[in-house]
């Protein structure tokens, strides 16, 4: 089924950006048909509470001419039921139980438990996407009713790890299941960090937002406040002027730059190349320090407003990026020569954690995890936003799936951020970067969405606003949150307990980003 | 006359450690200190900076401060972000584990005080409200240099810069 | 292999910060701390601006306890060093420091208080 047999119920929201209304009962065939065309791709499913109606919405990415494609189901009741998506979308999994748990919408027939992403002593029946409550409303503990696991089979070792781990690391728990010394299974517990960053921005002008957005995922600030400022900026019906569009692009570049340099030395810490991790951190520090002279923040924040950014590029400053960007050309050359002759580091990486490339594309991996395993997907090629349709740059595909075709797959990348940077650099049109605030005024009631390619992959944000043109509801799918479904799929098979860490390191996720 | 109490003072009994162990703490841990990192909730920005500090750029080992990977170890306990409600417990479980006298610091604006999170459905939103804090490190993220300085007052090797202003008014000139 | 990641770090040479025998600033322009110049505020003219903007309440109105007079606090523990106060001030009395040696061993020590009167009747009633 193509888009265009819907074409009498399809509506078009924004431009690239359309809507079609279903009942639950025609949901399933419609996923179906969407499923089975390839270039289709399922990105996001939540719901929304809006004037004590109920919506379960789906998200999909569609081809690079027709952009994307919401389907909105309204449903009605005290525990609306729906038949669950997963067997026709696998990757719905996840999805499907973060509904039910902060929207109150069920899906029967569900393989797994539905408490996700709440914390153990959050009592049933309250929805923080249901209606009713605040963000600072205080909501008693009960009883704690933790997801149980299976005790292990005879012959089988548990292994529990986390949620606090050792070194320096983010809050989430592992359990690891063992025959002998060889991996043979993985369970996740993750959503220990859940903040409710969501339900945290319901109520926040266009002023505070992108500070929301920004924490979401440190690291990550500049994409998501990116994708934010892009869906209020089409909510608003205006685009940033060029030259700010064309600097998005170079901050995008250098905070992938700065994370793709912390990944390798993280990697490196994994597989004990002490040397190496020392040398990436000192590439990873000179472009933070980059960063704060250009933007007053190491990590970004605070650059990104509704409309553009909140500060230019000075002509010395862009001169400062030029002479970066020649030092960080010729040493990462050398230090990427050195980590292939380093044996003890490849050794570690190769047909180590290897994700089939069926799984990864039925389990919805995107960014470089994708990537490395024959997903071929970029935002910033297949649906360009900011300045990417009008540059020239190659999307790297690995088809190994493995720890070290992630690894090289992000080398890769870091040479095509250099040549963003540097074809910026040479062609920054000369406007203003920021439209005017009150030129940046969204209608009440309207919504849209915003994307970008983080460092870790998809970023895709949904904001919807209310009678004050205050945000009423935010919705992130962060690459994070997508590729850990799939990362318990990398575990079994050929891969022993030490291995664990480098599997771990390699596929570079974030838990902010996905506990939210 | 005009008093300036807080008005949410905190909880005096557990978040001021006394002076007496105070200084028994700066005699212990004068030379090297082993650290113990939890992350209650963070954006990562917190552990990104942490992170660097063992990198060539601040080598923190040169000052004799160490990260340690259990709570047996570990003389002061390091925590970021808002305290969501899931990690009270392991949060607690750590200190627990961690041997007398210990120290804690809280890093970053979420662990301090909530930052944008605040007390909420979610957030506990400061450090102080279940465990004695020693430190505060403030910024969003504190850059590894503020967090060299915090390390090091918490050890009583640096000065403490900011101090409780109570501004003279514009008008009139009263403080 | 290893000889020429020693030859790297060899070449990388010894970049670690001087920090704490000699200070080591930040670039300009770096956001450390919104900084409060009591003289310039207008908050007795009854001007909130900086209190409106700022999203985790760390520019806030507080009553004093005896229930009459009111201050203005900067606290620096909740503050994210964002600097919309600083954008939004109407007199210049915020402004963005760079120093980063913010840690402090009491909350208190990270306030800046503008106490402020209200008019008060005779009868005791603001
Ligand atoms: S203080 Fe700022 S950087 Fe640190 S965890 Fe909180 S939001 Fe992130
Ligand atoms: S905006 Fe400026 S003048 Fe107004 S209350 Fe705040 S600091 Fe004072
Ligand atoms: S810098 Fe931002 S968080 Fe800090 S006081 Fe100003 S507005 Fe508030």
């Amino acid at each position: 089924m193509s888009i265009l047999d819907w074409a009498r119920q399809v509506r078009l929201l924004h431009p690239n950006e359309w809507e079609v209304v279903l009942t639950p009962a025609n949901l399933t065939t419609t996923v179906e048909a969407l499923c089975a065309n390839p270039r289709n791709h399922f990105t996001d499913m939540f719901g929304v509470e809006m004037g004590g109606e109920r919506q379960l919405r789906l998200l999909f990415a569609l081809d690079s001419e027709h952009g994307w494609l919401h389907l909105v189901v309204p449903v009605t009741g005290d525990s609306p039921h729906y038949t669950s998506l997963v067997e026709v979308c696998p990757a719905t999994l996840w999805y499907e139980r973060e509904v039910a748990e902060e929207c109150g919408i069920i899906p029967s027939g569900h393989p797994g438990p539905l408490h996700l992403r709440l914390p153990d002593d959050w009592p049933e029946g309250v929805y923080p996407h249901g209606g009713g409550f605040s963000w600072q409303d205080k909501i008693p503990a009960v009883a704690p009713h933790p997801v149980e696991l299976a005790s292990a089979p005879d012959g089988i070792v548990d292994y529990p790890l986390g949620p606090v781990r050792s070194g320096v690391v983010e809050s989430g728990h592992y359990l690891l299941r063992t025959a002998g010394e060889e991996l043979v299974d993985m369970r996740l517990q993750l959503f220990y960090k859940h903040r409710g960053i969501e339900k945290r921005a319901e109520g926040c002008s266009l002023l505070h937002l992108p500070l929301i957005a920004e924490r979401i995922s440190g690291t990550s600030a500049f994409a998501h406040s990116l994708a934010l400022c892009e869906a209020v900026e089409r909510a608003a019906g205006i685009e940033a002027p060029p030259r700010a569009r064309y600097l998005r692009t170079l901050f995008a570049e250098l905070e992938r730059l700065y994370n793709h340099h912390g990944y390798q030395a993280d990697l490196c810490q994994a597989t004990g190349l002490v040397v190496g991790q020392a040398q990436f951190d000192v590439l990873k520090e000179r472009l933070l320090r980059l960063n704060a002279r250009l933007a007053g923040h190491r990590y970004l924040f605070g650059l990104n407003v509704p409309g553009g950014l909140s500060r230019d590029l000075t002509d010395t400053e862009r001169q400062v990026i030029d002479e970066e960007l020649r030092f960080q050309r010729r040493t990462f050359t050398v230090l990427e020569e050195l980590l292939f002759r380093s044996n003890s580091h490849i050794d570690r990486l190769e047909r180590t954690g290897t994700l089939p490339p069926e799984l990864a594309l039925a389990w919805g991996a995107v960014g470089p995890v994708g990537r490395a395993a024959g997903v071929d997907r970029d935002l910033r090629r297949d649906h360009p936003y900011a300045a990417y349709a009008e540059l020239d740059f190659a999307v790297p595909l690995e088809t190994d799936g493995d720890a070290l075709a992630r690894a090289r797959l992000r080398l890769e990348e870091v040479r095509q951020s250099f040549r963003l940077i540097d074809q910026i650099l040479g062609s920054l049109p000369s406007s203003a970067v920021r439209v005017p605030p009150e030129a940046c005024m969204v209608r009440p009631g309207v919504s849209a969405l915003g994307w970008v390619e983080s460092p870790r992959g998809e970023g895709v944000h949904w904001l919807s606003f209310g009678e004050q043109r205050q945000a009423r509801r935010y919705r992130v799918r962060t690459g994070s949150f997508a590729n850990w479904q799939t990362f318990p799929a990398a575990v079994p098979g050929h891969n022993i307990l030490t291995d664990f860490p480098v599997i771990e390191q390699s596929f570079g996720l974030s838990f902010a980003g996905a506990d939210r | 006359m005009v008093t300036f109490e807080l008005l949410d003072e905190p909880d005096s009994s557990i978040t001021e450690p006394s002076t007496a162990l105070r200084r028994q703490i700066q005699h212990l841990f004068g030379r090297s200190l082993h650290i113990r990192h939890v992350d209650a909730g963070s954006c990562n920005g917190c552990e990104s900076e942490i992170k660097l500090l063992t990198s060539p750029y601040y080598d923190i080992h040169r000052l004799g401060i160490f990260f340690t990977t259990t709570p047996r170890h570990a003389d002061l306990l390091l925590v970021t972000g808002a305290i969501t409600r899931a990690m009270v417990d392991p949060l607690q479980r750590t200190y627990a584990a961690m041997p007398e006298p210990r120290l804690v610091v809280a890093t970053g604006a979420c662990a301090c005080d909530g930052g944008i999170f605040g007390r909420s459905c979610l957030t506990l939103g400061r450090l102080s409200a279940i465990l004695p804090v020693d430190t505060y490190i403030p910024g969003c993220p504190p850059t590894p240099l503020a967090l060299i300085h915090g390390l090091l007052l918490t050890l009583g090797r640096a000065e403490q810069r900011l101090h409780r202003q109570i501004l003279a008014h514009h008008a009139d000139g009263k403080a | 292999m290893e000889l020429g990641w020693l030859l790297r770090g060899w070449r990388t040479g010894i970049v670690t910060t001087p920090y704490p025998t000699r200070p080591d600033p930040p670039p300009q322009g770096f956001r450390g701390r919104p900084q409060l110049d009591g003289e310039r505020c207008r908050i007795d003219d009854g001007c909130t601006v900086c209190v409106e903007v700022c999203l985790p309440r760390a520019l806030r109105l507080e009553t004093v306890p005896n229930g009459l007079d009111r201050r203005l606090v900067l606290d620096l523990l909740p503050c994210i060093m964002c600097g919309l106060c600083v954008q939004a001030c109407p007199t210049g009395a915020l402004h963005m420091q760079s120093d980063g040696e913010l840690a402090v061993r009491s909350p208190q020590d990270a306030q800046t208080i503008v106490p402020l009167e209200m008019e008060v009747s005779s009868d005791g009633h603001i």
